[in-house]
């Protein structure tokens, strides 16, 4: 097991510039996920990691050991690819023995060792099968498997749950989270799915024109994003744009079309223009017909018009227009939401709102 | 009205076969069952037509004459080594062009085919500007003051030909099998730590065993059907099957003595592709 240090990275594709001067310290045995839109650099960093593409610049650490030279037989990292690019000739078996016959292991430690992993994924019983005879969890399985077994300092995993369906999904994604802790290796998880990123990861670094956004613990990543790209690739926002108009104790006062409001933000943040973002969860409806609740709890309230809902199962979404073309969406409780066009408040506590400057 | 619909879309895809079937069987399986026929009808005798009675004389003749199987061999020899010279050139071409992209394959695409707009005919002649005893290679050995060299009629030149010729049926065929995930499968061996010659011995080279197959077996069979280029380039010294069929047909006028040989020839190499189609089949297990 190392870390994983990345220095001032760059690569380019003829014209296009997939990666732009990215650094990142990755601790011995975290799991750090690169999310971002599709072309933002992240399988590019993969790819370097695991020695399939030369960086044009920057250098690549395993602890203290420099790899971005070496050839990627050489680097000792395990990967498992979005199709899991199983060998199709060979079996279930075979494929998950291929990375120990390489390194020239006795045949007795070989049967071992994949015997082993194998118990560890769940797939006894199905060695002698080949690939196209799996399910495509099994597939997914046996890939992790394959490059589980060789006990590499470095996992890589590239888009692995993609191509399951939701249910699946969800199932592996524990199972991977698992199996990475129980086996303490540093791995780096490419993925486009926010949740994804959310559950695995024990950092999240967000990445966006081939540079590294935000590097943060999902929690303060959703919590307090950088900017306006972070807030809305991860989860649902609603944003309030204006002009910064000073404090009031911890808050930011934000005059914004619907009014001043107030919210939490940064140290130091630089006006005039910034954004306030308020997670639909934090927001709560109240009538418009009761008289208004004390305001002395310092919530900040708008009043609006409910213009559309849909039913979600365990909650509704609805949204509200607080200003002419500007709707809030907000989660209630299925019986507590009102139907459209009724006349709501929406009220948060400042403390929840979030104040990003503009890019 | 239903029933008819019916009925028809159980017999569309036949009547969708009809035209081909019915091209094939006026123009491939009537010539070929008249061929047989011929086989064993009796040669002429001092002048006469060939025709009945029906005898197996032919076969006992063909099948008996050692220079008969001596050509054979040479045949299926040429044919083969072309096959395998076809394949080693053209292995590392494909491998080559379907890792290319855009336009850069699509001009390597134009130079792999452009030598079929050329007729094999021409071709042929252009080989033997190049390998004549007074031709352009002997000429450059002479200013070299190196000694000059027999390059064609001889096998050697019947095998250059051919491999010439039908090199681009090769990498066709090899493309299909060298391109797909194959890149990937690659990277997935590289990063268990295999080197570039363990992975392509592992999962380069039995995963495109499917393309190499076909590969082989089209060249050979047009290698060893090949009659312009063995006339052409061998001269009469090198006599291959093709030339001996024409030869009894057309310059000794015995139908049913070329019939007999075109048939054994026609069966030999069937043997042979079976018994290749089962060596290959039992390498290519769990492709597929």
């Amino acid at each position: 097991m190392s870390s994983i240090v990345l220095e001032h990275l760059a690569k380019r594709f003829g014209e296009v510039v997939a990666l732009d001067d990215l650094s990142l310290a990755i601790a011995d045995g975290e799991l750090v996920a690169f999310l971002g839109p599709s072309g933002c650099g992240k399988t590019t960093t993969l790819r370097l990691i695991a020695g399939f593409e030369t960086p044009d610049r920057g250098a690549i650490y395993f602890g203290s050991r420099r790899v971005d030279g070496l050839a990627p037989e050489r680097r000792d990292v395990g990967m498992v690819f979005q199709n899991y690019a199983l060998f199709p000739h060979l079996t279930v078996w075979q494929n998950v023995a291929f990375g120990l016959e390489m390194r020239r292991l006795e045949r007795q430690a070989i049967r071992e060792r994949v015997r082993a992993v194998l118990r560890e994924v769940q797939l006894e019983g199905l060695e002698g099968r080949y690939p196209r005879q799996l399910s495509g969890g099994q597939q997914q399985r046996t890939a992790l498997a394959r490059a589980l077994v060789t006990n590499p300092s470095v996992l890589l995993l590239d888009e692995p749950l993609a191509n399951l369906d939701a249910n699946l999904r969800e199932e592996m994604r524990f199972f991977i989270r698992t199996i990475q802790r129980e086996h303490g290796i540093t791995a780096v998880y490419v993925t486009h799915d926010q949740s994804e990123a959310m559950v695995l990861a024990d950092r999240i670094a967000v990445l966006m024109g081939g540079r590294i956004v935000q590097v943060d613990r999902p929690e303060e990543l959703y919590r307090r994003p950088r900017d306006l790209r972070v807030a809305s690739f991860v989860g649902v926002c609603n944003v309030l744009t204006g002009e910064l108009a000073g404090r009031r104790g911890d808050a930011y006062a934000v005059e914004t079309p619907v009014g001043r409001v107030f919210a939490s933000g940064p140290e130091g943040l630089g006006g005039p223009r910034v954004h306030v973002i308020l997670r639909p969860e934090d927001l709560a409806l109240a009538s418009a017909d009761r008289p208004d609740e004390p305001s002395a709890d310092g919530r900040v309230r708008l009043p609006g018009a409910v213009v559309a809902r849909a039913y979600l199962g365990n909650l509704v979404d609805v949204r509200v227009e607080v200003a002419q073309g500007l709707v809030l969406r907000v989660q209630a409780r299925p019986e507590e939401a009102p139907r459209a066009g009724e006349r709501v408040v929406v009220a948060y506590d400042p403390r929840s709102a979030w104040c990003v400057a503009d890019a | 009205m239903r029933e008819a619909r019916a009925r028809w879309a159980r017999w569309a895809p036949f009547a969708l076969l009809l035209p081909p079937l019915l091209v094939l069987a006026l123009f491939f399986a009537a010539p070929y069952a008249n061929m047989i026929y011929i086989s064993f009808l009796t040669p002429a005798t001092g002048g006469g037509a060939y025709g009945p009675p029906l005898t197996l004389g032919n076969y006992r003749d063909t099948l008996g004459d050692p220079f008969n199987w001596r050509i054979l061999a040479r045949t299926i020899g040429y044919a083969a080594l072309t096959a395998f010279a076809a394949l080693v050139l053209g292995y590392p071409l494909a491998y080559h062009l379907v890792r290319q992209t855009g336009a850069r394959r699509a001009v390597l695409m134009v130079f792999v085919l452009a030598p079929l707009l050329v007729d094999v005919v021409i071709r042929s002649y252009g080989w033997m500007v190049l390998l004549a005893d007074t031709g352009l290679v002997n000429s450059l050995l002479a200013q070299l003051g190196l000694p000059r060299q027999h390059l064609m009629y001889n096998g050697f030149g019947v095998v250059v030909g051919l491999v010439h010729v039908y090199l681009p049926f090769m990498v066709l065929s090899l493309l299909g099998s060298l391109g797909g995930r194959l890149p990937e499968l690659e990277l997935a061996a590289r990063g268990l730590g295999a080197d570039g010659l363990r992975t392509f011995l592992r999962v380069t080279w039995p995963l495109s065993l499917p393309g190499v197959f076909s590969g082989t077996v089209l060249v050979f069979v047009l290698a060893a059907s090949s009659y312009v280029i063995p006339s052409l380039l061998g001269g009469n010294q090198v006599l291959t099957m093709p030339m001996l069929v024409a030869q009894r047909v057309l310059e000794l006028f015995d139908w049913p003595s070329g019939a007999s040989l075109a048939a054994f020839m026609s069966a030999f190499t069937l043997l042979l592709l079976w018994g290749y189609v089962k060596l290959m089949g039992r390498a290519m297990r769990g492709i597929g």
